[in-house]
């Protein structure tokens, strides 16, 4: 049997996790009533806590929810309209572009010599590199925050 | 937790399917532990209400990729913590400020408490708490431990649920939750002596 006092994580243990407490634990607290006294502090705080009410917003949470839901799935159909529209438009404007430049494009790569080509695949390769590192990244985080 | 879970995945279901009076009964089930970690977490009453409208938006998009791995209940408080916890990143507030000094102080000032004998006194002023003092000194400790807190004793959940739902370990949530319960003890007892009670 324990005969110093117990510290305060064994007090808390023998209050909330009894059951967990070890043997020389729970004989100290059958003989010492320092002890118990302590415990009953922890316990009486426990049972003020939860005589605390709950706290609760000054409004109907679910209307205003389910309010908004409906408002945002109103507005879907047109936002994804707008989506479509910007998609083709960019589409268009990269076959411009490509139609536009091609031979100058063309020009180009034949005029740079085989290192500065290398060169400048390798810088584009790092930035994609680093991108894709990135999106991962945040990937991964948000997947982490709703794993179930 | 079958049948609760059984609840759960006929309201998942009706969600899926379109029905919004299964959400709003999703959402009466859960704002009672929403709103608790949100009142833990934020002080700002408009943030506070924001926040929780936000929460359960959140709930609704991503609510066909809910497993069934937890309950229902313990996944949107996940959502509601890491909404919180995103929250305060953004505006730079720190969720748990422990430094050591701090640590030994409680200390000191329970084995004062016990030096001196006036546990009985203590006692007292323990059983004459109200429950507007503790509320106050409980608004005092850090986001993370008034949360605790709150969901340990106020929600009844266990320490799988509350490590679910804040993503700590039992061991360093049991310690977090010790630290909790003995900085609230310290405080009121200091506030209460201070006042010549």
């Amino acid at each position: 049997m324990k005969n110093k006092h117990l510290i305060d994580s064994e007090i808390q243990q023998f209050a909330f996790d009894e059951s967990e407490c070890e043997k020389d634990v729970v004989e100290h607290m059958s003989s010492c009533s320092l002890c118990k006294q302590r415990v009953e502090d922890y316990v009486l705080l426990s049972t003020s806590i939860k005589s605390i009410p709950d706290p609760a917003l000054g409004f109907d949470l679910s209307k205003r929810v389910l309010m908004q839901l409906e408002t945002s799935s109103k507005k879907k159909p047109l936002l994804d309209y707008f989506v479509y529209a910007l998609i083709t438009l960019s589409g268009l404007l990269v076959g411009f572009c490509v139609a536009c430049f091609s031979l100058f494009c063309i020009n180009w790569f034949k005029g740079n010599s085989t290192v500065s080509m290398a060169f400048i695949i390798c810088i584009a390769l790092s930035i994609l590199m680093i991108l894709i590192n990135d999106i991962m990244k945040s990937h991964r985080r948000k997947m982490k925050m709703l794993k179930f | 937790m079958r049948q609760d879970q059984s609840t759960d995945k006929k309201l998942v279901k009706k969600v899926l399917e379109g029905n919004s009076n299964a959400f709003k009964t999703i959402v009466v089930n859960t704002q009672g532990l929403v709103v608790q970690i949100i009142y833990k977490m934020i002080k700002n009453q408009e943030d506070r209400e924001d926040l929780a409208q936000e929460v359960f938006l959140k709930a609704y998009d991503k609510l066909g990729s809910f497993k069934f791995n937890s309950k229902l209940s313990t996944w949107i408080g996940t959502i509601t913590y890491n909404t919180c916890l995103n929250f305060l990143e953004k505006k730079k507030i720190l969720i748990l400020n422990i430094d050591e000094d701090g640590l030994e102080s409680w200390d000191l000032i329970d084995r004062k408490v016990l030096g001196n004998s006036n546990s009985q006194v203590d006692s007292h002023i323990l059983r004459k708490e109200k429950h507007q003092i503790i509320a106050s000194e409980i608004e005092n400790l850090p986001p993370l431990y008034k949360t605790l807190i709150s969901l340990y004793h106020n929600q009844e959940l266990s320490y799988k649920e509350i490590g679910e739902i804040t993503s700590l370990p039992e061991g360093t949530l049991k310690n977090y939750l010790y630290r909790a319960r003995k900085q609230l003890k310290n405080n009121l007892l200091g506030k209460y002596k201070r006042e010549d009670l």
